[in-house]
């Protein structure tokens, strides 16, 4: 029976039930090869016997030179038992280096008869399918880690028993873990040496994929930052799915150990997630396999020796390496030689062009690649500079895009420094009222239609006035973090808003509306009290405090001369005198800020330090402690936070108070 | 029985097999001849399942070869370029073969053992010399007991004596077992000797495949001496392959029979007219001619 295409199987003539059986039989056997696994364990002895070597150095060793030692230190039973532990802890987490190392070497082991044309068609034109070949090196590979550990782990626990260390079960979650780990990077590199035919590339792919997710993000968010203004960064090689896109990171975090504050120093009580480690690596280290098998039944076997094997991965290598190439180069480039985007463009699209004929040469394995590669090349880096200079032209929106406020449901903003520099110095707020949002929008409005300014920042304008007291301009940091509605999360970051004192008094200008926006009651004490969450104002209490910055009263002065003139004293530069407040004193204060804040006489900050300001501003802080109840696993309790407020002349509440109390004369106001 | 029907195979664009068609017989030894680069390994691989063919169909004894162990089982091969593990001595060799071919005769292995004496089954293989590698190869693809024998230029490396021998080896298998051998190589006059079955192939396709002494018959070398100095207007439909002239005597490649192309050549009354056997080497050269494969005279 002939088939009319090639990968169609054939079946034994009709009536021949004899053939048919032995076609099975041969089917069957087809798929494993004690042969071959004998083999490769006496050919490969050297990789196993060293890392067996190691292990055995790492820990039977340590065993007996711990037994031999450790009655002088009077453990009781528990201490050992932690010791012991955490040792085998300590070896967990080794295991990822270690695996990272031998996992790899197994796979060019096993697989390197892939990589050369002779020794792939005697394995290959054996009787023996494609799947048998790989399981059976999958197999010989298995063993490699397996049946070392397991021989350690069981040397282990008779050394244990022998010098009475509980070893017992943490051994054995070792090998759990260990051979898991083991396993797992050796997958990874096998599914690796299926898509290349050169033995000296696949470490280079696979000491690449190892990493690739989280370079590529920051290669990404790099370009981004330089082309976009007010591009936050996506962060996503800080993310989660980095960090499970990077496993030598992810098993790292799964593995951290945990430190229990009843144990001594250099103690830790348990690893973070040894389950999580082994399930990681199962199940990464089967879609691998898979991957791998589903290739290699389908690799190209006259491709041994070339750098990629499986044909459409070789245009994503070409032009995958020259974007990585071009953003890299080009960044490196531009960042000692060059300014601008538009030239940060340039060289990136120049060293992507290079990129791309220098991963087409190493492709073809020839250095004549211009002639027949330079239209796709062309076409590569047009779209390239499109993309990047359609990015950086605003072509998608994304520099001047301000949402509606009807559709944001809450908006976060921090960065902003304003004076006086206390709790509300560094702003940091949930906004959810709608006048609020409205009045961020309006604000990021007006610093998106001006984008030059917005990347120019201060250019070298003047900052101070000519004698050095007052601000005349400064550049502000802000980041937007708009919750829309609809779930989703906006960002932009803006880190050149450049403030005036000229722009103060007309309303149109970012300064204006960025002082307008600080002086709304609401966000002053988002801004003060952002600890609360979605807990109200009226949850607080008050339990003490302090003044800060007082007037030395006469015994303090005598002992410290340097606050004789506090009139003339810059309050930071003076020694600190202050004054604790009882839970009663702080109460009544907390409920005089409480009304200033309701009518926005208290917390007003100011974005440039000007004459208003010292005008406004006292030297003297009132820092209050505040608890909030909770409710956690532990059923209510309390959290403990601290505001500080420096005193204002407009916080008429709260500066009865302060008289009320008899702290009035201890207030220092600025004399600037 | 091989078949080989319409096989492609590109590598990058360039067509190794185009359309290729041919058939072994049973129990036959077929010789592969063609140029440099007309694809004959590329086949050889085909056939032993290494390689995948983009179209078209292999089959042996009708079964497909490519990933069927079944089949492989029944299918040993020597290639142009051997490989043996890194300290692998003969008989290491030996246990793996036998590993995976059930039919891999021990008894054969002591038996050949006097026939490759030269070789020290013991020593490594990588340090035996070329032809002591080569004497191994076939020492170990005997003991598997192949019903077909793929052999990639076979005897390159081997002295006179043991290329005798390993042919005798061959023939007496192909005698006894019905053993079918398929060949390539370039050494035409021994395969000369040898063959059954010829194919000669050309940019990836078989030009003709034939036994050998049909091939023989079908294509003659005449030695004419016409009446007249010039050479006579021959009959169109008479496929001349090649005209020579040294003095009176023209000498002609003519496809046909001795016997037609004598009778048709006599209608002309020459003073000399004989027919003369050619060789499988100038079939193989004067069939090339005409595909634009002929030997030239450079202007040196």
């Amino acid at each position: 029976m002939k088939s009319s295409t090639p990968r169609s199987k054939e079946s034994a003539p009709a009536g021949t039930r004899e053939t048919l059986s032995s076609e099975y039989r041969g089917m069957l056997k087809g798929f494993f090869n004690p042969t071959l696994m004998k083999k490769n364990l006496t050919r490969f002895w050297p990789l196993w016997g060293v890392y067996t070597a190691i292990l055995f150095f790492a820990l039977p060793m340590e065993l007996i030179q711990f037994g031999t030692s450790y009655r002088s230190f009077n453990y009781t039973a528990g201490e050992l038992q932690t010791v012991a532990d955490n040792y085998l802890y300590n070896l967990s987490n080794t295991a990822v280096p270690l695996g990272l190392v031998f996992g790899l070497l197994a796979a060019m082991a096993l697989f390197s008869y892939l990589m050369n044309a002779r020794s792939c068609q005697l394995l290959h034109s054996l009787p023996i399918r494609r799947e048998g070949l790989f399981f059976t090196n999958w197999l010989s590979g298995l063993w490699f880690f397996a049946v070392p550990n397991a021989v350690i782990a069981l040397l282990s626990s008779v050394l244990g028993a022998v010098f009475g260390i509980p070893v017992f079960p943490g051994v054995w979650l070792w090998w759990l873990i260990a051979t898991s780990i083991g396993m797992f990077f050796f997958c990874f590199a096998a599914c690796c040496a299926m898509f290349t035919g050169h033995i000296l590339a696949l470490p280079v792919f696979y000491g690449i994929l190892n990493v690739l997710v989280t370079a590529v993000c920051f290669l990404l968010d790099m370009t981004m930052r330089l082309l976009l203004v007010g591009f936050s960064g996506t962060e996503l090689s800080s993310t989660d799915f980095a960090r499970w896109c990077t496993p030598v990171y992810q098993l790292f975090h799964l593995l951290s150990q945990n430190y229990d504050n009843e144990l001594p120093y250099g103690l830790y009580n348990n690893l973070s997630d040894p389950v999580g480690a082994i399930c990681y690596c199962i199940v990464l280290g089967a879609v691998f396999t898979f991957i791998a098998v589903a290739v290699y039944r389908f690799r190209q076997l006259e491709r041994s020796g070339d750098l990629v094997t499986v044909g459409w991965v070789r245009p994503v290598f070409q032009y995958g390496f020259a974007v990585c190439a071009g953003l890299s180069l080009g960044w490196i480039i531009h960042n000692n030689f060059f300014e601008g985007p538009w030239s940060f463009i340039i060289l990136v699209v120049l060293c992507a062009v290079v990129g791309a004929f220098a991963a087409r040469m190493m492709l073809k394995k020839t250095f004549r690649v211009f002639r027949e590669g330079w239209k796709g090349v062309a076409v590569f880096a047009v779209v390239l500079a499109f993309l990047l200079g359609g990015a950086r032209a605003d072509l998608f929106g994304y520099q001047r895009w301000v949402p509606d406020p009807q559709r944001v449901a809450y908006v976060e903003l921090s960065g902003i420094h304003s004076s006086p520099q206390d709790t509300g110095g560094y702003l940091t707020a949930t906004l959810t009222d709608p006048g609020d949002i409205a009045a961020v929008t309006d604000l990021h409005a007006a610093l998106v239609s001006d984008l030059k300014a917005l990347e120019e920042g201060s250019a070298g304008r003047r900052r101070m006035d000519q004698d050095g007291n007052y601000q005349l301009g400064d550049e502000k940091y802000l980041r937007l973090d708009y919750h829309m509605a609809d779930g989703t999360i906006a960002s932009r970051n803006y880190s050149n808003i450049w403030v005036t004192a000229d722009d103060l008094s007309d309303p149109a200008t970012v300064t204006a509306k960025l002082q307008a926006l600080l002086d709304r009651p609401t966000v002053i004490a988002a801004n003060y009290l952002s600890f609360l969450g979605e807990q109200s104002i009226d949850e607080l209490t008050a339990v003490g405090g302090s003044l800060d910055n007082v007037k030395p009263r006469p015994a303090e002065a005598a002992a410290d001369s340097t606050q004789e003139d506090t009139k003339t004293i810059p309050a930071t530069s003076t020694r600190n005198a202050w004054i604790t407040l009882d839970a009663k004193e702080a109460e009544v204060l907390w409920a005089a800020v409480k009304a200033d804040l309701a009518a926005g006489n208290i917390g007003r900050r100011y974005v440039l330090d000007n004459a208003e300001r010292y005008r406004n501003c006292y030297q003297t802080d009132l820092t209050l402690s505040f608890i909030l109840p909770t409710t956690g696993d532990s059923g209510k309790n309390f959290n403990t936070f601290d505001a500080t407020f420096t005193l204002q002349t407009s916080a008429a509440e709260t500066l009865k108070a302060l008289e009320d109390l008899g702290y009035g004369d201890d207030l220092i106001p600025w004399n600037k | 029985m091989i078949t080989v029907e319409n096989v492609v195979k590109s590598f990058d664009g360039f067509k190794a097999l185009d359309s290729l068609t041919m058939t072994v017989p049973t129990g036959a030894i077929y010789g592969l001849v063609g140029p440099n680069g007309a694809g004959k390994s590329t086949i050889l691989r085909h056939i032993t399942g290494v390689y995948q063919q983009d179209s078209g169909t292999i089959l042996a004894d009708g079964q497909v070869v490519y990933e069927n162990p079944a089949m492989k089982e029944k299918i040993a091969s020597i290639p142009d370029d051997l490989y043996y593990f890194m300290s692998a001595s003969t008989r290491d060799m030996a246990h793996f073969y036998a590993g995976f071919y059930s039919r891999f005769d021990w008894k054969r292995y002591e038996t050949l053992k006097e026939v490759f004496r030269t070789v020290d089954e013991k020593r490594p293989i990588r340090r035996l010399s070329k032809g002591m590698q080569k004497q191994t190869a076939f020492w170990l693809s005997l003991c598997c007991r192949p019903e077909i024998l793929i052999l990639d230029e076979p005897v390159d490396g081997l002295d006179p004596v043991m290329r005798r021998q390993v042919w005798s080896l061959l023939m007496s298998d192909v005698a006894q077992d019905g053993t079918t051998v398929l060949v390539s190589s370039h050494n035409l006059r021994e395969l000369e000797d040898v063959c059954d079955h010829v194919g000669i192939l050309s940019k990836g396709k078989v030009l003709i495949e034939r036994g050998l002494s049909d091939l023989q018959e079908n294509i003659v070398k005449m030695q004419v001496v016409f009446r007249e100095r010039e050479l006579p207007k021959l009959p169109e439909d008479m496929e001349v392959l090649n005209v020579s002239q040294v003095g009176r005597i023209t000498t002609l490649i003519v496809r046909g029979t001795a016997e037609e192309t004598t009778n048709r050549l006599a209608a002309y009354q020459p003073i000399l007219l004989e027919a003369l056997p050619l060789t499988l080497e100038e079939i193989f050269i004067y069939e090339l001619g005409g595909e634009g494969y002929e030997v030239i005279d450079p202007a040196l």
